[in-house]
């Protein structure tokens, strides 16, 4: 693996050549007791596009500017992802198999040799009709219910 | 002319003969019943209304409207029974599968109690005052539970006969079956299927004849005591689905063998 050389963020030379300090002249030494440094009187000349801007929006408007486009920016995300996102989200339409078409030739099934026996066919009936009988009779003879009457009819004054 | 007339008259004869006497007296005790019912129940709503009033302001008025009101709901309850012994005795005799013997009896036993009641509504008739009428109509209490009990029993009979006929159409079916499946045997066939189902068609049967017990136990009481007359009913509804069962599973058995 070739051995990553550090990089050096520091715009200062690493080594600088140490400057001796300078001995304070004496009408220097009472400025710095008694006046603060001044600006030079005659500034030097600044390229236009390095003018730094009037302070004419207070803090709040740029937080709230800052914020808008925030919520524009992440209108636009979501409205992109619902526009391309989604078609990929959906499952595919289910295959519609079709199932193959199975041509039925009549084959010649074999019936019981009772299934045209009077008898047997007697009997068939015989039960249909007891089954009806039994469907259909009545257990609780409304008609013949006894009686609803008071047995213990008195005035005792 | 003569031999239209002579026509005429043959059917005139064949109607008569063959309509059923039984059921035409049957629908005449019936309304004669419900008519009875509906006095019974006007009279009883004016007895209600007249011991009240009675029993609040105790004048002479009310206590005479009182003896009238009380006098023509015991008259009125008096005649409700008497008609419901005869509704009961038509049904039984136009019920299939009642023992003649049973017939008879409850024959007896309604000549016995109207003739009871007759003799009370001549009670009822003569009595005039509120004590007397409280007498006859305690009399008619303690006598109504053996009424109740008979009725009850002719009830029950009338509900059993009916089970029993359908349990004996059913039992017969299975017999001949049980013939048909030896004879398709006989012809080589296997039948191992059929006689299986018809085991298990034939273990219903008895299922039901253990709930018949249970039936009869509920239906049939000693003159006096109570019939469970809701309990029966509901017993009978359930050996009936035994019988149904039967009956389904030898469709089955046919509905095979005709395959």
């Amino acid at each position: 693996m070739a051995e990553e050389t550090p990089i050096n963020t520091n715009p200062v030379p690493a080594t600088q050549p140490e400057v001796p300090p300078v001995p304070p002249t004496p009408a220097a030494t009472t400025a710095n007791t008694t006046n603060t440094p001044t600006a030079p009187e005659t500034q030097p000349v600044v390229p236009i596009d390095q003018v730094p801007m009037a302070k004419s929006h207070s803090f709040r408007t740029i937080l709230l500017i800052a914020m808008a486009v925030v919520v524009v920016f992440l209108a636009l995300v979501y409205l992109l992802l619902m526009l391309f996102a989604r078609p990929k989200a959906t499952p595919p339409p289910p295959k519609v198999e079709v199932p193959p078409v199975v041509v039925e030739l009549p084959v010649a099934t074999e019936s019981s040799k009772f299934a045209t026996d009077s008898a047997i066919l007697k009997l068939k009936s015989d039960l249909q009709t007891l089954g009806t009988a039994i469907d259909t009779v009545d257990f609780f003879e409304t008609q013949i219910l006894p009686p609803s009457i008071d047995t213990k009819i008195e005035i005792r004054p | 002319m003569k031999v239209l007339l002579s026509i005429l008259t043959a059917f005139v004869l064949i109607f008569f003969l063959t309509a059923s006497p039984v059921a035409a007296d049957y629908q005449t005790a019936y309304t004669d019943y419900v008519f009875a019912q509906s006095l019974y129940r006007t009279s009883y709503s004016e007895y209600q209304s007249a011991k009240s009033t009675f029993l609040t302001y105790r004048t002479l008025a009310s206590q005479n409207e009182a003896i009238a009101k009380l006098k023509k709901v015991l008259q009125d309850r008096n005649q409700v029974v008497f008609t419901y012994y005869d509704l009961m005795y038509e049904k039984l005799q136009m019920s299939e599968g009642v023992a003649p013997e049973f017939k008879t009896t409850f024959a007896n036993i309604r000549t016995s109690e109207q003739k009871w009641l007759t003799d009370h509504q001549k009670k009822i008739d003569a009595a005039a005052t509120l004590n007397d009428l409280n007498n006859v109509s305690s009399e008619f209490e303690s006598r109504y539970r053996q009424m109740s009990s008979e009725t009850g029993q002719a009830f029950g009979a009338i509900l059993i006969a009916k089970e029993t006929l359908l349990n004996e159409r059913t039992n017969s079916l299975a017999n001949n079956l049980s013939q048909t499946i030896a004879t398709i045997s006989a012809s080589g066939e296997d039948v191992s299927t059929y006689q299986r189902n018809l085991i298990t068609a034939r273990n219903k049967l008895t299922l039901y004849d253990e709930k018949m017990v249970q039936v009869k136990s509920a239906l049939t009481k000693p003159i006096g005591q109570p019939v469970e007359l809701f309990r029966g009913q509901q017993l009978i509804a359930e050996a009936n689905q035994y019988l149904r069962d039967t009956v389904n599973s030898m469709l089955e058995i046919v509905n095979l063998i005709t395959r």
